[in-house]
């Protein structure tokens, strides 16, 4: 044991032949990952809001609901009316459906399955039905499934392959069918995301190993940058998957995230050995590629786990595990960046390649100018950070979870569809406290205002109050006359209505008032998926809400309510967060480069990256969303990793007696292909995500690689100009590290 | 809703009009023989009869009859009709012809004489005719001032007592549902005549439902001791033998 303990690089050939082992059962167990997209979690469990919405449905039940929508045929004739209540009948038979409402139940339950003109007539007759089992034209007709929020994305899955199932009736009487709702497009946003992880994160492999293969042109070392990251990857994952974690549709663009950073690792080791193999021969080569890179991929690492880190802040559960299995995998790539890869390239026997690099990356070209032109190059960046941070605030800050998926998408097509003929997707819920029982008909103004109020928006479909049923009782009292569909002309009329309502009748009341008679809900059924008009709409029912009368209140809540409302807030702590991710990250930078100027040297450089990529948010319409805002965290703890590798390249040619223009442009020869190299494998494998038909990945994918380009440009041009317009304002300012 | 079949057969039964001519008596005697036995083919058979008298008869007798044919075969079809699952086609068909018989007679009924049992047998007319929410709501009013009347010019009608009974008994739960009351009417009717098959059968089924076994089984016996042809009692007295025996003997 003395001898593994006294020889440094056995014990790391130990350590990375372990990790090596470990990372084969690893990655079997890596097989078991899965998504978990349930809406739940993407709600903060301490937010109002959260509270709001579970006082709501332990009021009223779950406003969870799923719309199978039939058109394009005649829905009042016996074949039709067979098929429709054929498929109710089969939908009230899946698990975790709690209620069905619509055209068929009526037809069953109220008329006995008899009487299809007199059916007509009642559901067409008069409002209470159109806009939500019944469109205006009564040509299409919706099946409103309430169901139970599922426990899992399995039990989701199926939950809604059955409600599929349970329409075949209506398919093969020839309907079109359409089946949308929250947990339908969660259903389709997991199976996409889940399958576009699987063909993108190949692709991102295979774009970053080209590049790879172009600029290191060797296999050998490229087969030890792969091997590294897929070990690091497999353990990461394994991990996620032993501890009985998930990914979500954030931590989906993971393992592309994981694979790219842990090639840069590796890139940065070997490329440095290959420089030295020639002059020292493998063995030394080996141990001072390692001993000079060390620092920068320790602190790059170390930024990135900050930057990763500063996600665990946030009040959503994916997003810290986001930040919790980034960190972990960084930390586990390091690991392995220092074991696995001298293991391996001793190994693997990988040969001299410093004059296989292309030229392209080992003149340092770009060094000469911004070292030649320092002010010029700092007033274009200068020019550019400020075209970037004036186009920040025209980013969007609301999403449309529809537009994840592509534009033709059967998904998509079919909430079109639907929002085009009668329902809606979701409801807008608001809660109202009255200062008497609602059935006084002093208080049935006061609710058709509010319920006037939210109809009057275009995204509204239907609002459906008590006082729609109140009407509908009464018509029926009346023999059905649809003249007699009003309200009734005393309380005591009202009350002896709703007390003669069978089961059903008193559970769709359960669902529209409390017991105590003081509170109601009003449902406003929104056919509008984009998340920014919904929040107007929202806005515009609070503002109603806050010009109830006197001793009057109520408040505005729901599941997507409670979801767009995380997200918001989520955007905001992010942000916050962001500038505590800068301060950790610096501050990382400043121990490893032990000086403040070299250390505000490297500031710019890479805060123009942040800029531009949030410009770019702007300038190509992408969202800055709960997956978008992401980017920002880790990029900067991923961008500033160049600049680590050459200012501490700078302090060691200063160190070495260089003069700073002259280390300045060393170090910029010595890193510059290497980070170039590193940098370009990287976008690759990001650009590789744009390809992706799922929306989060391919933003995540688009804004990393534009945010890696401007880095490595600005670590380039911006870092060098800095130093040498330093020097030439006050000779020698740049110090050696301690 | 053999409950429905077996108060006008009952009915039929006790008050079939005699001293018509042959044709007259055929008719007669085949409604109450289809009644009797709870036969729906004959009872069909008989209104085609009472149908086919117009031109021959009286035309007052023709009406009566056709009436009296038209309830009996109503209610056998409207029992069938509860018995066959909601899904099958026959179903509509089965509903469309009940109405077709029900209307039919109920506009001949304003033409016979005045009586509480016109207005009884208007009644139970539509009760066939109630078989929905919708239609509840369609006929209640029609049906209760019916049932209303009949009790009001004759206070003592047993059958029109058992008329009464039957909201109480058929509508939904928590929609005016009372099987208690609904038996305690029943019991006033037997109590006026006890004899009255459709008021035990009625109350054989209540008692069924509210689970007082051994009341159902003295009603079921206490009807077949009167009809050995009624087929409910019979099936009901058998199904309750094989509970008790068990499936395997």
């Amino acid at each position: 044991m003395r001898g593994v303990r006294s020889d440094p690089t056995l014990l790391r050939r130990i350590a990375g032949g372990f990790l090596l082992l470990l990372a084969l059962p690893a990655a079997w167990i890596a097989r078991g990952v899965v998504l978990d997209n349930r809406l739940e979690r993407w709600i903060a469990h301490d937010a109002a809001e959260r509270r709001r919405y579970e006082e709501f449905r332990t009021t009223f039940g779950s406003d969870e609901f799923i719309a199978v929508v039939v058109s394009g045929n005649s829905l009042f004739d016996a074949a039709s009316l067979a098929a429709l209540t054929d498929s109710l009948e089969r939908l009230e038979q899946v698990p975790g459906v709690v209620t069905v409402q619509g055209l068929p139940q009526v037809y069953r339950d109220r008329f006995g399955g008899e009487d299809i003109p007199e059916l007509e007539r009642e559901m067409t007759s008069t409002p209470f039905y159109e806009g939500l089992f019944l469109s205006r034209d009564a040509r299409s007709a919706t099946l409103l499934v309430g169901v139970e929020p599922a426990e899992g994305a399995q039990e989701r899955i199926r939950l809604c392959t059955a409600v599929r199932d349970a329409t075949r009736p209506l398919a093969e009487r020839g309907f079109r069918v359409a089946v949308v709702g929250s947990p339908v497009l969660i259903v389709a946003l997991d199976a996409l995301s889940t399958r576009e992880a699987g063909i993108t994160f190949p692709l991102a492999v295979l774009g970053s190993m080209i590049v790879l293969a172009w600029l290191l042109r060797s296999p050998r070392a490229m087969l030890v940058a792969a091997v590294h990251s897929g070990a690091s990857l497999a353990l990461s994952l394994g991990l996620v998957v032993a501890t009985g974690g998930s990914l979500n549709m954030l931590t989906a663009a993971l393992p592309a995230l994981l694979w790219v950073l842990g090639l840069s690792y590796a890139v940065h080791i070997i490329s440095r050995y290959r420089q030295l193999d020639p002059a020292l021969g493998p063995e030394e080569a080996l141990r001072r590629a390692l001993a000079e890179t060390r620092t920068g991929v320790f602190y790059s690492a170390l930024t990135t786990v900050l930057g990763f880190l500063s996600l665990l802040a946030a009040g959503l559960a994916p997003v810290r595990e986001l930040g919790m299995f980034g960190a972990i995998g960084m930390t586990l790539s390091f690991a392995s960046s220092q074991t696995v890869v001298p293991l391996l390239v001793r190994l693997l026997r990988v040969g001299r390649g410093a004059d296989r690099a292309p030229r392209l990356l080992r003149a340092a070209r770009w060094a000469e100018l911004s070292v030649r032109s320092p002010k010029t190059v700092l007033a274009i960046a200068a020019g550019v950070l400020a075209i970037a941070v004036a186009s920040i605030p025209r980013i969007r800050l609301e999403s449309n979870p529809l537009s994840f998926l592509p534009a033709h998408d059967p998904m998509v097509e079919e909430y079109r569809w639907v929002a085009e003929r009668v329902a809606g997707f979701y409801t807008a819920e608001i809660v109202v406290r009255l200062p008497v029982p609602w059935t006084d008909p002093t208080a049935w103004p006061v609710l058709e205002k509010l319920a006037r109020a939210l109809a009057a928006s275009p995204i509204v479909a239907k609002v459906v109050t008590p006082l729609d049923l109140l009407r509908k009782l009464e018509q029926w009292d009346q023999g059905l006359d649809p003249v007699a569909y009003r309200l009734p002309d005393s309380r005591e009329k009202a009350e002896s209505l709703l007390g003669n309502l069978d089961a059903n009748g008193r559970a769709v009341l359960a669902s529209l008032a409390a017991p105590t008679g003081r509170e109601v809900r009003i449902s406003a059924v929104v056919r509008e998926m984009d998340e920014g008009r919904f929040l107007h709409l929202v806005r515009e029912a609070r503002d109603a809400v806050a010009h109830l009368p006197e001793g009057w209140s109520g408040s505005v809540t729901g599941q997507v309510l409670s979801l767009a409302m995380a997200q918001q807030n989520l955007v905001s702590a992010q942000l916050r967060s962001l500038t505590l991710a800068v301060v950790l990250v610096f501050l990382a930078v400043f121990v490893g480069l032990r000086s403040w100027r070299l250390t505000l040297a490297a500031i710019p450089a890479n805060l123009l990256p942040i800029a531009v990529t949030f410009a770019s948010m702007a300038w190509l319409a992408i969202p800055l969303d709960a997956a978008t805002v992401m980017v920002a965290s880790v990029a900067v703890g991923i961008a500033v990793d160049n600049s680590l590798h050459y200012l501490i390249e700078v302090s060691r040619e200063r160190a070495a007696g260089s003069d700073p223009i002259a280390a300045a442009r060393g170090a910029l020869a010595v890193v510059a292909p290497t980070i170039a190299v590193a940098t370009l494998a990287a976008v690759t494998g990001f650009a590789s995500l744009v390809l992706s038909s799922f929306l989060p990945i391919r933003y995540y994918g688009l804004l990393s690689a534009i945010l890696l380009v401007v880095a490595l440009a600005s670590d380039l041009l911006i870092t060098p100009a800095i130093l040498a317009a330093a020097v030439s304002w006050k000779p020698c300012r740049v110090e050696s590290p301690r | 809703m053999t409950a429905f079949a077996l108060a006008v057969a009952s009915l039929l039964l006790a008050a079939a009009p005699l001293g018509a001519n042959e044709t007259v008596e055929g008719a007669e005697r085949a409604i109450a023989l289809a009644a009797h036995r709870y036969d729906e083919a004959a009872a069909l058979e008989a209104l085609a009869s009472a149908r086919a008298l117009a031109g021959h008869a009286p035309e007052a007798r023709v009406r009566d009859l056709t009436v009296h044919a038209g309830l009996l075969a109503a209610e056998l079809l409207r029992d069938r009709f509860e018995q066959t699952p909601s899904k099958d086609r026959t179903r509509d068909k089965l509903g469309d012809r009940i109405d077709a018989i029900a209307q039919e007679s109920l506009g001949m009924i304003g033409s016979l004489p005045e009586s509480s049992e016109r207005h009884r047998i208007e009644a139970d007319l539509l009760a066939t005719l109630i078989r929905s929410d919708f239609r509840a709501k369609k006929y209640e009013k029609r049906f209760r001032a019916a049932f209303g009347r009949a009790l009001e010019l004759d206070p003592k009608n047993p059958r029109a007592i058992v008329s009464s009974a039957k909201p109480f008994l058929f509508a939904p739960p928590g929609r005016g549902r009372d099987l208690k009351e609904g038996i305690q009417l029943l019991d006033r009717a037997l109590e006026l005549d006890p004899r009255l098959e459709t008021a035990l059968l009625l109350r054989a089924r209540a008692r069924e439902e509210l689970g007082d076994r051994t009341g159902a089984k003295q009603d079921w016996r206490a009807l077949l001791a009167m009809n050995p042809d009624c087929v409910p009692a019979r099936r009901a007295l058998e199904n309750e033998g094989q509970e008790r025996v068990g499936p395997h003997g």
